[in-house]
């Protein structure tokens, strides 16, 4: 008697083609030079980063864009604990809603440099960046957030 | 002016690791029993609507084509809906719509995954240049938003674990839920692995293959059968994009204009009173109480207290899911749907052994980065007006 074949695996692979549009590429050659570009709008006052072309409030234009340091606080943040296929890093592991000072946008990134547990809500945090020669353009160029003291106040 | 509508039919697969059938043969188990709950044959449809969540996630590209023959699709109009997790309540709400515009006497909603054939955690974590590769999947985007929640809410840790349990009790009384644990405990989730910390393991819902349809018609043809109709008394659907300067997740403004506008319609002024029962699309623990204030059925920041008291238990004063919910199977295409349907069932009293006493419900669909959001409002007794 032989067995039923119940599956039958057929892996796929597909290449994209991303076309960033003109407002995004701002951004991402931004972080090719360590450069984080933010947009804001004169409608609501509020700061993108990234920045879309247009205000998804007022669906305005946002103004041309201005530079931001990367600084900024831990809004929120999970501790990825378990081990899963692809993973790049050995759990655990933090990963963070970053909320750049000067935006009112988050950024979902790695908080490294500190044990988990100490991380918190409210941690100051700033950009760590990969060596010229990785640099590119996208936000690889990023290689995590850190702690940082201001004179042991949370900022 | 428009017709008042009702849902005459309801089917639903087992949901569980389903390799025993085909996508097809899977869909056409809830197909049949909502077809015969209405009491119709295919020649009575006049549209078929398919929920289904992205292509990539089980690798069939243009499934409503490839189900046209499940569904009974052949020669009728057929209309994919497409959003994320909440994609079942959309399927339903646009075919209510279909409906009460008159383009459509009985329209068909149907909704699938089979997420045992594709590879979800594959699916969502396709790189783009604008986000890092974290390595966090589903729960990874969800639970610092719970963090988030917890801390400004200030509930206790074992929120969490209480709704785990509450649900997968729930889960017993229904035997098409997948996760059937008669004897977990709050202690057993509290020790249960940590994944995405606050998240542990016994605090988050399944992947699973399932399938779920629905018969939607106008007032004419409701109530010809021997089982009760469930009247749609309100709708509604809203989305926000998941990434607007100020936006906050916690308390997404989408759901709460959502559920607001599907209140209104419905005539209902203090949902928490009246509303007897709710199937909300609640993939992780915490997820009750920060539904329950998102849509009105709680004060912010007091959700978690209705969990606290037992007000949301089985035999509480607002029971959510007694179905078992999402945390007691997610096949995720059809997962909204499930919400939409259950909720139904509950106001026309064939919920079996999961029936609570339930003369209103609601069934509610939430999806993407909390993006998506999908509520109605469905009671036993035809409403006075139609909106």
């Amino acid at each position: 008697m032989t067995e039923p074949i119940t599956t039958m695996p057929s892996p796929f692979r597909m290449d994209y083609t991303y076309v960033a549009g003109t407002g995004r590429s701002v951004f991402l050659r931004g972080l090719a030079e360590r450069r984080l570009m933010a947009r804001c709008c004169a409608g609501c006052e509020q700061v993108y980063l990234p920045p879309p072309e247009f205000c998804s409030r007022c669906l305005r234009e946002l103004e041309p864009p201005f530079e931001l340091d990367g600084r900024g606080v831990v809004s929120t943040f999970c501790v990825v604990s378990f081990p899963f296929p692809g993973q790049r890093i050995d759990p655990p592991y933090v990963v963070a809603h970053i909320q750049p000072h000067g935006a009112g946008t988050r950024l979902m990134h790695l908080v490294r440099e500190v044990e988990p547990e100490d991380v918190h809500i409210g941690m100051a945090v700033e950009p760590v960046w990969v060596s010229d020669d990785e640099l590119d353009t996208s936000l690889l160029s990023i290689r995590h957030f850190r702690p940082v003291h201001y004179g042991g106040a949370d900022a | 002016m428009s017709r008042r509508v009702a849902v005459t039919g309801v089917g639903q697969s087992k949901q569980a690791k389903r390799r025993e059938v085909s996508i097809g043969a899977m869909v056409r188990e809830a197909v049949t029993e909502a077809m015969a709950d209405a009491e119709l044959t295919f020649a009575d449809i006049d549209a078929v609507v398919l929920s289904k969540t992205p292509d990539l996630f089980d690798g069939v590209m243009n499934p409503e084509l490839y189900l046209a023959d499940a569904m009974g699709a052949v020669g009728l109009p057929v209309t994919r809906v497409f959003t994320g997790g909440s994609v079942g309540g959309h399927a339903a709400i646009f075919g209510a719509h279909l409906v009460q515009a008159g383009l459509a006497e009985r329209v068909l909603v149907v909704a699938y995954s089979k997420e045992s054939e594709g590879n979800f955690t594959w699916a969502l974590s396709r790189g783009l240049p604008f986000s890092a590769p974290l390595g966090a999947g589903a729960g990874g985007h969800f639970a610092p938003v719970i963090r988030e929640y917890i801390r400004r809410s200030g509930a206790p840790e074992h929120i969490g674990w209480q709704v785990a349990v509450n649900h997968r009790l729930n889960a017993v009384r229904n035997p098409y839920a997948h996760v059937h644990r008669p004897d977990i405990t709050v202690e057993e989730v509290r020790d249960s692995r940590m994944l995405w910390d606050p998240i542990r393991y016994l605090e988050s819902c399944p992947s699973s293959d399932g399938s779920c349809a629905i018969v939607v018609t106008g007032e004419e043809h409701a109530g010809h059968t021997p089982r009760p109709s469930a009247w749609i008394h309100g709708m509604a659907w809203r989305t926000e994009t998941g990434h607007f300067a100020g936006r906050d997740e916690v308390n997404p403004v989408a759901g709460q204009q959502c559920a607001a506008d599907a209140y209104r319609q419905a005539g209902i002024d203090d949902p928490a009173a009246q509303v007897d029962v709710a199937e909300l699309y609640i993939p992780y623990s915490w997820y009750e109480p920060i539904w329950l204030e998102n849509i009105g059925l709680a004060e912010v920041g007091g959700g978690w207290k209705l969990v606290e008291d037992g007000r949301t238990m089985f035999d509480g004063a607002l029971p959510v899911n007694p179905s078992g919910g999402v945390l007691s199977g997610n096949p995720t295409g059809a997962t909204g749907l499930l919400r939409f349907a259950e909720a139904a069932l509950q106001v026309r009293g064939l919920a079996g052994e999961h029936q609570v006493d339930a003369r209103r419900a609601i069934g509610h669909a939430m999806g993407g980065a909390s993006q998506f959001h999908a509520l109605w409002v469905v009671g036993s007794e035809k409403p006075e007006a139609a909106w």
